[in-house]
């Protein structure tokens, strides 16, 4: 190739609160159109915005957690622009003094390394939804009206679509971790909207951007600029020019196709918000906030493969959300051994979220009640066959001491001789055949005994325990 | 600085304001008198000065707790004063793609 | 008994003494309005019933002796959105508009036991100066109907200048309760910024607009300021103190300092007769002890272009949100959205609506915002500066409120924009500073009143009311009411 790709990514994610920005209306994904809106989010002459202290602190967060510096002194602007689901008229968000700049993320790509620089992070108002109906008509749903959004803007800083999706990937991890937001591209609360040019190699100053809307998905990122690097560079090898265009990713064709093409800067008359007085965020609340800061990705896997020996691509696997990473840490913990929870997060427990498509968060399952389960398992008091029976209860109903459980289900293993020693004897006593068989270097005949016990405790014996007194009372035979 | 009738026009539109060949004329001039007026500012020494964006003076925002508070009745009013609704959602002549998808 | 020219404190008397009830206070007032809103036209709109049966009510339950206001009417600008009936800002645009939610002053006023008896006329979306360009009526000053009240709170002013109502509320953003109490012969406020909910006051300049009381009396404004003000959670801006408004009243104004701007007393600027009635009310403060110093305030006259570059770029943002979708007026037969949003806006809004819009459109544009809203900021802060300095030299600056009486109806209609933009040079700068003025009545010209600004410093709109008071012991201008047709005279 004889161009050099430049990238640089804006990235809107949806902040976790319980009120908007602006207004106390509920902040939700899904509800019934309209219900989560109040006056303030119809935009109703006379009304004024109120900041939520939550959007604040969670954008704060997210900034420190990118590595931004903090405008300690900063405020609100007002970005005008006509459009249904932007009832104001304006949107309030950030322009002149963004809540964090100057921050960067480390990404690795094929096993290199690299920052990419964040040019700023700004905390502003989401926009309501429209939909485009038939018969000339549209209709809007201000629900989402108000919701805090974050706005993290990279530096220019990516040379290849694969760039491009580790940052989004490593970005969605940070944000993820630090918990301000669910960061889910499918539901919406994360956005990302990509600009590329190309260059020729050596070229300082970069091309002419296209801005690439609608990418809906990661592989769309990817898929996008991927189809993006080739049309510019067609384009600039049969020596025609690249325009600074609005381009549309189209999900079926795989293809990106113009939506207008910009003159010059829109003109958002951009002027500070008169109805949001300026504010300054003190060092103590950085610090605080700082503080509740959790260990990130990057450093959490590092630490599992050190420390608690567990092999990389397991740690990328537990790493992948919070809530699993949290639940593996707790489970561990609890006493159990790292590399048996890793196990059965990686096994079991993913298999059923899959299944259920839920989040570990959102089952019964406790990280303690996991460890007990482990426990249970060591010492031979239930086999790994009865655990998953203990694990299929365990996620039906939060269970506060698996022990009791197995005992009240009557599911802890026989190991103990003195029970098992007349069980044995009976089945041998009464497979007479089989025993005859054993003697004749049948080894198959040894199985079925096994068998026998087996069906006789219904399933509880220790099967190590079994063998050993099988093998033992054979031979007095 | 002054402005003419193409100037008014363009920043009409903008405005989502229409006006007519007359009304644009007369517009024109009554704005030229005007900007000539707030052209005055000039005179003023501001440098170094810092804007005043605020009608207050050494007050600081305040912050909300973050507690949220539904009112359906209130969701019923908004709907009937809406040019059109169907369905809880506000209808509106049909919106074309411009990619000014909001934020 | 003639209830039309008595203040609040007059008529809380009364009722505490049973002499009154309160529906009959309420009946009285709207035969009152009866006989003389044809000739005025100060409301958009009344609510008698709802008016009675909140009086009912009142009666019912005892007027509070120690509450001034309770059972007292009182008539609201109609851009301070009311759940009941309709607001309408005097515009097209929400003609048919009904809110959802009552505004902060409002819901304070009916804590207190006042009974709203009708929304007033302005000038469309509060901007003008004379309530000609209000787009419903015509208001006219019970003085001489030939004349203007004022403006933009000209159907609040009129009201109670005409007897209608003891007090009101109007909003002032370059001097829209000042001005036209001035031609009313009324006492209005516009407080420190901050000091009243905005909530609810649909927003013409969002960093200047402060709702203020109208009254006949110093003592009244301050009682009804203490009731509509202090901190609200739904405003941002509002400031978090506990003030007595009226702790200064009655007090001598012996030894205070009274600051007399020289750029307030300028002779090109101010018609003589106005001038000479201000000198006299000065000279009256001096006998009353007050010790009266020249200050200067060289940037006033910038606050004209600064006022309106700020003011018409606020108002732009914030009047872009009139689209005919949510609310208010919608074009009929839009073809798409566009020309609904453009057909809506340009049929809605009055034409000095849309003068400002486009004015504030190019002040806030990315081509002129160094040189217009940009410049205006920073001439913002000198002005504001020259008024805290002068305010640390003395304890309150006066000077007339209006460069000349009320003028003729039409008059102004006539009048270039930009000459009707510079009447304002006296009253703009208070609000560009965030500071309190309180206008007070101190003479006449021709059968017109003329009236003087007492501006103070940052909350201390007690001491404005001390001077206004001590001002108002000592004359009886306060005491003059208009001959109105179907009307009354003391």
């Amino acid at each position: 190739m004889n161009f050099e790709t430049v990238i640089g990514l804006e990235v809107h994610v949806e902040l976790k609160t319980n009120s908007k920005m602006f207004s106390p209306s509920p902040s939700g994904f899904g509800a019934e159109p309209n219900v989560n809106t109040n006056a303030i989010d119809w935009g109703y002459p006379g009304v004024l915005p109120t900041p939520n202290e939550k959007g604040i602190e969670l954008a704060i967060k997210a900034a420190l957690a990118l590595n931004c510096e903090i405008n300690q002194e900063t405020k609100f602007d007002r970005k005008n622009y006509v459009y249904p689901d932007n009832p104001k008229a304006f949107q309030v968000t950030q322009d002149k003094q963004p809540i964090g700049k100057n921050g960067f993320i480390e990404i690795e790509v094929d096993g290199e390394k690299k920052k990419i620089r964040i040019e700023r992070v700004h905390l502003e108002e989401d926009a309501g939804k429209n939909t485009h109906g038939n018969g000339g008509y549209s209709y809007v749903d201000l629900n989402r009206q108000g919701t805090p959004l974050l706005e993290i803007v990279s530096e220019a800083d990516m040379r290849s679509p694969e760039e491009a999706y580790a940052y989004l990937d490593t970005l969605k991890q940070i944000i993820q971790f630090t918990r301000v937001s669910d960061v889910k591209m499918e539901e919406g609360s994360m956005r990302a909207d990509a600009n590329i040019s190309l260059r020729p190699y050596g070229q300082e100053a970069f091309g002419v951007k296209t801005e690439l809307k609608n990418l809906n998905s990661f592989n769309n990122v990817r898929r996008g600029l991927i189809y993006e690097q080739g049309r510019q560079e067609r384009l600039l090898l049969a020596g025609e020019e690249t325009l600074q265009e609005t381009r549309r990713y189209d999900d079926t064709t795989h293809e990106t196709t113009l939506m207008r093409v910009k003159e010059g800067q829109d003109d958002y008359r951009y002027f500070p918000e008169p109805d949001i007085l300026p504010f300054t965020i003190s060092d103590e609340t950085i610090e605080k906030l700082r503080a509740e800061l959790p260990e990130m990705p990057v450093e959490r896997r590092k630490r599992y493969v050190e420390e608690l020996a567990i092999p990389a691509y397991d740690a990328e696997i537990l790493t992948d959300t919070v809530e699993m990473s949290d639940f593996f840490e707790q489970a561990v913990a609890d006493g159990a051994d790292p590399k048996l929870v890793s196990n059965w997060l990686m096994g079991e427990v993913s298999a059923y979220l899959n299944k259920q498509q839920v989040g570990i968060e959102e089952t019964t399952l406790t990280p303690k009640a996991l460890a007990e389960m482990i426990a249970l398992i060591e010492d031979e008091t239930i086999s790994s066959k009865i655990a998953k029976r203990v694990f299929t209860e365990l996620t039906k109903v939060q269970v506060d001491d698996v022990k009791a459980l197995v005992e009240d289900k009557g599911w802890a293993q026989l190991s103990n001789p003195e029970q098992l020693l007349p069980i044995i004897t009976e089945v041998l006593d009464n497979n007479e055949q089989s025993v005859e068989d054993f003697k004749n270097g049948k080894d198959r005949a040894k199985g079925f005994l096994v068998g026998q016990v087996m069906k006789e405790t219904r399933g509880q014996a220790n099967p190590g325990v079994v063998n050993k007194l099988l093998n033992q009372e054979l031979n007095k035979r | 600085m002054k402005v003419n009738e193409k100037m008014i026009s363009e920043i009409a539109s903008i405005m989502k304001l229409e006006f007519s060949k007359e009304e644009t004329t007369e517009l024109t001039n009554e704005l030229n008198e005007t900007l000539s007026m707030l052209n005055t500012m000039q005179e003023v020494d501001t440098t170094d000065i810092e804007g005043t964006f605020y009608g207050t003076v050494n007050q600081q925002s305040y912050f909300r707790k973050d507690e949220p508070h539904q009112d359906k009745e209130e969701v019923k009013s908004l709907l009937a004063n809406a040019i059109d609704s169907e369905g809880n959602q506000i209808k509106v002549p049909a919106i074309l793609e411009d990619g000014e998808g909001g934020a | 008994m003639n209830l039309h020219t008595k203040s609040i404190e007059e008529l809380h008397e009364l009722l505490v003494n049973k002499e009154l009830t309160v529906v009959e206070l309420v009946e009285s007032i709207f035969d009152f309005i009866e006989k003389t809103e044809p000739t005025v036209g100060a409301f958009i709109s009344t609510n008698k019933e709802a008016a009675l049966a909140e009086a009912k009510l009142v009666d019912e339950r005892g007027v509070d002796a120690d509450n001034l206001l309770d059972g007292i009417p009182v008539a609201v600008k109609d851009n301070i959105v009311t759940k009941e009936g309709k607001t309408t800002a005097a515009s097209k645009m929400l003609e048919d508009f009904t809110s959802v939610y009552d505004a902060t002053v409002v819901e304070k006023v009916k804590k207190a036991g006042m009974i709203i008896v009708g929304k007033a006329n302005l000038d469309e979306f509060a901007m003008g100066g004379t309530t000609e360009t209000s787009k419903l009526q015509q208001t006219v000053n019970p003085w001489n109907s030939k004349k203007v009240p004022g403006g933009s709170s000209g159907g609040s002013a009129a009201a109670v200048a005409a007897g209608m109502v003891p007090a009101s509320l109007g909003t002032d953003t370059g001097g829209s309760i000042r001005q036209p109490a001035a031609y009313t012969n009324l006492v209005g406020l516009k407080p420190t910024y901050g000091t009243i909910s905005r909530y609810g006051v649909i927003a013409f300049a969002s960093s200047l607009d402060q709702v203020g009381p109208l009254t006949r009396t110093v003592k009244d404004n301050a009682t009804l300021l203490n009731a509509v003000s202090g901190k609200d959670d739904k405003d941002n801006t509002s400031a978090d103190l506990t003030i007595d408004f009226t702790e200064k009243i009655g007090q001598k104004i012996q030894g205070l300092k009274i600051g007399v701007p020289k750029e307030f007393f300028d002779e090109n600027l101010v018609e003589v007769h106005v001038l000479q009635t201000v000198h006299q009310a000065v000279e009256q403060l001096k006998k009353l002890g007050a010790e009266v110093i020249e200050v200067s305030l060289p940037h006033l006259k910038y606050g004209v272009p600064a006022y309106y570059a700020i003011a018409t770029a606020e108002a732009s943002s914030n009047l872009q949100r009139f689209d005919g979708i949510r609310y208010g007026y919608s074009a009929e037969n839009a073809k798409s959205l566009e020309d609904l949003y453009v057909k809506t806006r340009s049929e809605g809004f009055g034409s000095e609506v849309k003068r400002r819009i486009v004015l504030g459109g190019i002040s806030l544009s990315v081509e002129h915002y160094e040189e217009l809203y940009g410049k205006a900021t920073k001439v913002r802060t000198i002005i504001r500066n020259e008024f805290e300095v002068a305010l640390k030299e003395v304890d309150v600056l006066v000077g007339p409120s209006t460069t000349t009486v009320a003028p003729n109806i039409e008059n102004k209609e006539g009048q270039e924009p930009v000459e009707a933009y510079t009447d304002d040079v006296l009253t703009v700068g208070v609000n560009l500073a965030g500071i309190p003025s309180l206008n007070i009545p101190v003479g006449f010209h021709e059968n017109m009143p003329v009236g003087m600004q007492i501006i103070g410093d940052y909350f201390e709109e007690a001491t404005l009311y001390q001077v206004g008071y001590a001002f108002e012991q000592a004359t009886d201008y306060h005491e003059q009411y208009p001959t109105l047709e179907g009307g009354t005279q003391e």
